[in-house]
């Protein structure tokens, strides 16, 4: 470590947060409640050693600050916290630590994992009670004072209506890395993504957004490094601020992002970023201190009201962001309306969204303060925003139960059509709600058909191919002994597990991805698809690839010169360019108000319950005018049992038979069965 | 059995997913009041051709 400071400090200002470069030098400022001194650690250029700590003498209202004036854009930071360490209390300061600035907007290098980062001694008696003093500077990654200046030119958000949106999830490394025609130096980085013939690839699809795996600052865990493993997904957030510099083909990965942005906006295509506000990757007591936990552990995490000792875990990764602080919230927030003002991305897919709205209680209030925040706000209220609804804690499945205002991925659409074309009996019913929207999920507070974000496959789980072609996860490859990940995945291979050459089996798993994505596109809602299910991606199997950095997961572009994903390709272009020239497929509203019947039928057809002629011209209520199918079908029409033949009928949606799914008429009388 | 409708023009079959491309190769109109075979564990879409008027 260095010496005491001589650099020119000035008191500087309490807000805003973090390090901020205002053209002639750079404020500091740091949250910490609990803390009793805080220093400012500057680096050199490499990093590599640490020139100078500075104390931050200021104070106001709990917030630590200074002004550097001679500091400019380029310098690297960190910050050592100065406190009580008592973790039975819930404090665990040690000034041996390295921490990142929450508010880093850039951040260079990684972990170099060593004992030293953790703030108690590993191996000892009395575990995380003890207490380090192990610098652990040389092995941190640090934080960058950046300069944001960047040329928008005449970038407009694209502000597609949610109606007409399609969203495609996709990983920023994994997309590119495999395709040949982006520059070998620029594939699996932002600038990959921006390529020319990528963005030609995604408009010739036809998706109206990209829906971004995590590239907020995160780390590889030191566990997965341990097994040559590192962590692929991307759900170890330690810095929300900062574009992740793994993706950067650049050394200035906030302006390379921004790039990728105004090219793709540029291209009418929105972004969409999945964030992982509900943990960090510091975990529970056990894990390491690289941030949060050694600049205010009591403040930023849910400890246990009984044992403080120990966190709150409704994440299932070890900790849960204390939310219900309103410095950490206003962190959050921030960092939101940061990547919006700043970063100028269109929306956000919340990870583990339950645990946000949790109170300080720890009971989920989907009326409560992060959502009030969210609503009140003049920026965020007018963002997409989108709900992963559940996590892992009590009464933690949320599906239906966001406000106005929020759409949410939709785990009942996934689960009910995976099961109907699996060929699982008494379905009907809910798959009816599940092709129009939804409304037994979403009507009752308000929202319309855009709350229900449909989807058959995402990161988290098998991908389309994989998904007709294995009954059984293969997760060997993870070091697990196969007994991570879902082991009910609704899944069919067809006749035959994994590779196979016979020809029923393969023709099946065609004609079952077909049918899924005619499904997942056609139905009310807004439509996701897993990037590269359209040219049959595969895992082989594996269900949980988050580690697996590697050509097990990475899009494998070669697969789009078969003949048979050729096709599947240009069916499911062809899908798409359906859904975007018949609105019928794209309703702003429910059908109506009344409740499918759930009992298991063969045909979905909702009669008309009013013999008052306004009512029957509500399009709400009787929007689709169709005949009845003579013959077999005529039977088959539920409740009403119209008679055979040419006799007018009003029917709501689509058709089903048994094992067969007709789509019936739009109000203009264009579609019909 | 399709229906006629209005005028008795035809239908377009958009998709059909037992067809090997999901959907027709060659010529995708259906007349009225034809039967269309729909195959087991398929799905089909059909656009009711209406005639303009002049």
């Amino acid at each position: 470590m260095s010496s005491p400071s001589s650099t020119v400090v000035w008191p500087g200002r309490p807000y805003p947060l973090g390090a901020n470069w205002d053209g002639e030098g750079v404020n500091f400022a740091l949250f910490s409640e609990h803390a009793e001194q805080v220093v400012l650690c500057l680096f050199d250029a490499r990093g590599k050693h640490e020139v100078e700590q500075i104390p931050l003498r200021e104070q106001t209202g709990r917030v630590w600050h200074g002004y550097l004036p001679d500091a400019r854009p380029g310098l690297l930071y960190g910050y050592r916290v100065q406190g009580p360490h008592r973790p039975e209390e819930g404090h665990r300061f040690n000034a041996h630590k390295l921490l990142l600035d929450p508010y880093a907007k850039a951040i260079v290098g990684q972990i170099q994992w060593s004992d030293a980062q953790f703030g108690y001694r590993i191996g000892g008696r009395t575990e995380d009670l003890s207490f380090s003093t192990r610098n652990s500077g040389p092995g941190m990654p640090k934080c960058l004072v950046a300069d944001t200046a960047f040329f928008w030119g005449d970038d407009r958000p694209p502000r597609t209506p949610w109606h007409d949106t399609l969203i495609y999830e996709l990983h920023v490394r994994g997309f590119t890395m495999r395709h040949p025609d982006v520059p070998a130096n620029l594939r699996g980085s932002y600038a990959g993504l921006a390529c020319g013939p990528v963005i030609d690839y995604l408009k010739a699809l036809g998706v109206t957004a990209v829906e971004l795996l995590p590239i907020q600052y995160f780390i590889d865990e030191r566990h997965l490094l341990d097994r040559g493993l590192r962590n692929y997904w991307g759900y170890s957030p330690l810095g929300y601020f900062a574009p992740d510099p793994r993706y950067a083909a650049t050394d200035n990965p906030v302006a390379e992002f921004k790039s990728m942005v105004k090219s793709l906006h540029s291209a009418g295509i929105e972004v969409i970023l999945d964030v992982v506000y509900n943990h960090t990757a510091e975990g529970n007591q056990m894990g390491p201190t690289l941030s949060f936990r050694g600049i205010d552990n009591a403040s930023y995490y849910r400890l246990s009201p009984e044992h403080p000792r120990y966190t709150m875990d409704y994440t299932g990764c070890g900790n849960t962001l204390n939310t219900a602080h309103p410095r950490v919230l206003q962190m959050v927030m921030d960092s939101l309306r940061y990547w919006v003002q700043e970063m100028h991305v269109d929306g956000f897919r919340f990870d583990l969204a339950a645990a946000l709205a949790r109170e300080a209680d720890g009971t989920i209030d989907q009326n409560g303060t992060f959502m009030d925040v969210i609503q009140q706000d003049p920026v965020l209220s007018q963002v997409k925003l989108i709900a992963e609804p559940w996590d892992v804690g009590e009464n933690g499945y949320q599906v239906g139960q966001f406000p106005v205002g929020w759409s949410e991925w939709n785990g009942k659409y996934r689960d009910v059509v995976r099961d109907y074309w699996r060929g699982e009996g008494g379905l009907i019913g809910e798959l009816a709600y599940r092709l129009t929207g939804s409304a037994d999920l979403y009507q009752h507070n308000g929202r319309r058909p855009h709350a229900s974000i449909n989807f058959i496959t995402a990161h988290d789980g098998f991908t389309l191919y994989d998904l007709v072609s294995h009954n059984e996860r293969h997760n060997e490859a993870n070091g697990e002994n196969n007994q991570d990940g879902d082991s009910h995945n609704r899944s069919w291979n067809c006749g035959a597990e994994g590779d196979t050459n016979d020809p029923a089996v393969l023709a099946l798993r065609l004609h079952q991805r077909r049918n899924l994505l005619t499904t997942l596109l056609l139905s009310q809602g807004v439509p996701m698809l897993l990037a590269g299910d359209e040219v049959g991606r595969t895992q082989r199997g594996n269900n949980n690839a988050y580690c697996q950095d590697n050509e097990l997961s990475w899009l494998n572009w070669d697969l789009a010169w078969l003949r048979e994903n050729r096709e599947l390709l240009v069916f499911t272009q062809h899908l798409i360019q359906i859904r975007r020239q018949h609105p019928t497929f794209r309703r702003r509203h429910f059908f109506s108000r009344y409740p499918w019947r759930r009992r298991p039928r063969h045909s979905l057809v909702q009669p008309r319950r009013s013999r008052d002629r306004r009512r029957r011209m509500d399009p709400r209520l009787c929007p689709l005018s169709g005949v009845v199918p003579a013959g077999r079908w005529a039977g088959r029409l539920g409740r009403a049992r119209p008679r055979a033949g040419r006799r007018r009928f009003p029917v709501i949606g689509q058709f089903l038979s048994r094992g067969n799914l007709v789509h019936a008429a739009d109000p203009a009388g264009r579609i019909a069965v | 059995m399709l229906p006629i409708l209005r005028d008795g023009s035809p239908f377009d079959v958009l998709v059909d997913t037992a067809l090997p491309q999901g959907r027709p190769v060659n010529g995708d109109e259906h007349p009225a009041e034809e039967p269309y075979p729909v195959q087991g564990r398929s799905l089909v879409l059909l656009r009711h051709r209406r005639r303009r008027l002049s």
